[in-house]
């Protein structure tokens, strides 16, 4: 067993049992999504650990669970096999595997098929209840998975673009499908920024971005592509906050030394 | 015949080099757009290339690259005229990537670095081996986004789209411009897993991690 799996991987799929839970009551066949981009996921990593020399996580089954999810129901196995290929190996296997990536598979995954596939309302999202997705809000920050700067940030970036373009969607945009996708695709700690303060920014641009995309389409597809948008901006927020940082412990230090 | 040969795969001008990539990505939506580009393409760099190396001697060195552009410029408005007067339809299609052959950078590097510094017919068996790879990769490129985004082949469709009746779901991102970025980059990572010495060599070296320092 791998030391992080306690802390990394359990803590991610307990959190997404409930809604995988609620989702079954409502359509049997998410099940065997589940089982096919498990085995799809993990056959990709166990090849590219094979030829990288390195080792697997668990990480495979929360990436599974997240795409059988916020899947369209009744969605082509073909179509899911492309778009999962696509996102993991892209995404993130030929960077190095999780953590050396820098946007997050699941959302790249996404975002492909909302492109390629017209025939499936990829961009629609699952409709799941509020109280399904608290256990993972509790769970996650808890164990540090979800930091709360990102969440602050993207809390008050949407509600400041919402207030300033159409204050009425505040009400509707708040649903579990929606925080679903903000817990693990938007404050995903391999790609949400390495600062406080640069995380803080990111989770304020991707609020924001949201917010400007779900005025004109589902919710789910603006926190997908958002979430894109923002993680590519993800290293230079970093690099403007160590900036920040450095030039302001310089005034600081000279500040003391001269009295 | 190394000339011809080596930059077909080993010295390909878009995989190897990155040369000409806008152009490369913009005409392989079909592949009858790619196969005019190709062929304009090869016949001007091929031509060009005899011309400047034909006038070497008498091309002050000052003033080189103006008469290099002079005369790629000239040939490219040449094939420019040549496809609007016989093949309007197709020029309407291709828009401005032909008369944008004057800026590819295959063409003037190809004149700066090979035809300025030797005899014609090598120049021009060099420039020709340049623009064959160069249609290699767009037709390549080609063939899978038309295959894929509209299940045709030079416009003959082969798979039946559901549309039709038929089966097969055409992807859309194939007709955007993003999927040309993702296929040419799988093509060079291909490449260059098939011949390793092409890669480059890493910029930084991962760190060592403890366990791995001590055995």
């Amino acid at each position: 067993m791998r030391p992080g799996l306690l802390r990394d991987d359990l803590a991610a799929i307990l959190a997404l049992l409930p809604p995988l839970a609620w989702l079954w009551s409502q359509d049997h066949w998410v099940a065997s999504r589940l089982l096919f981009c498990a085995v799809l996921i993990f056959g990709w990593q166990a090849l590219f650990a094979q030829v990288r020399r390195q080792g697997m996580g668990l990480h495979g089954a929360v990436a599974a669970l997240l795409v059988a999810l916020f899947a369209p129901m009744g969605v082509p196995f073909w179509q899911l096999a492309l778009g999962v290929s696509f996102g993991m190996v892209l995404g993130e296997a030929i960077f190095g595997g999780r953590g050396r990536n820098f946007v997050q598979p699941v959302a790249l995954t996404f975002a492909f098929m909302a492109f390629s596939f017209a025939d499936q309302p990829w961009r629609q999202g699952p409709d799941l209840p509020l109280i399904a997705i608290l256990p993972a809000l509790a769970l996650l920050v808890i164990t540090g998975q979800a930091r709360l700067t990102v969440l602050a940030g993207f809390a008050a970036g949407l509600a400041g673009v919402s207030a300033l373009i159409a204050p009425e969607q505040m009400t509707m945009l708040i649903t579990g499908t929606l925080l679903l996708a903000l817990l693990f695709l938007t404050a995903d700690p391999a790609v949400s920024g390495a600062t406080s303060l640069g995380r803080l920014a990111y989770g304020v641009l991707a609020g924001g971005l949201t917010a400007l995309f779900a005025a004109s389409g589902p919710v789910f597809g603006a926190v997908v592509f958002a979430t894109l948008l923002a993680q590519i901006f993800a290293p230079l927020l970093d690099h403007i906050a160590i900036v920040i940082h450095s030039a302001w412990m310089h005034h600081r230090a000279r500040r003391l030394r001269n009295g | 015949m190394k000339q011809l040969t080596d930059p077909l795969i080993d010295k390909n001008p878009v995989a190897v080099h990155i040369l000409g990539i806008c152009s490369a990505l913009a005409v392989t939506t079909s592949m009858a757009t790619a196969l005019t580009m190709s062929v304009a393409l090869t016949v001007v760099v091929t031509l060009a290339a005899g011309l400047i190396s034909a006038l070497r001697s008498h091309i002050p060195n000052q003033i080189r690259i103006i008469v290099q552009l002079t005369i790629i410029a000239t040939l490219v408005i040449l094939a420019d005229l040549l496809l609007q007067g016989f093949a309007h339809d197709m020029s309407q299609r291709l828009t401005v990537f032909v008369s944008l052959i004057a800026t590819n950078c295959i063409v003037l590097g190809r004149t700066e670095a090979y035809a300025m510094h030797n005899p014609p017919l090598p120049s021009m068996i060099d420039a020709l081996g340049n623009g064959l790879g160069y249609s290699l990769v767009l037709m390549s490129v080609a063939f899978i986004r038309e295959l894929f985004g509209a299940g045709s082949l030079f416009g003959i469709q082969i798979l039946i789209t559901q549309a039709q009746g038929g089966w097969f779901v055409p992807l859309r991102l194939m007709l955007l411009a993003p999927s040309a970025f993702i296929i040419l980059g799988l093509l060079v990572w291909a490449l260059r897993s098939w011949r390793g010495r092409l890669a480059e060599k890493p910029d930084f070296a991962p760190r060592d991690t403890g366990s791995e320092a001590s055995s």
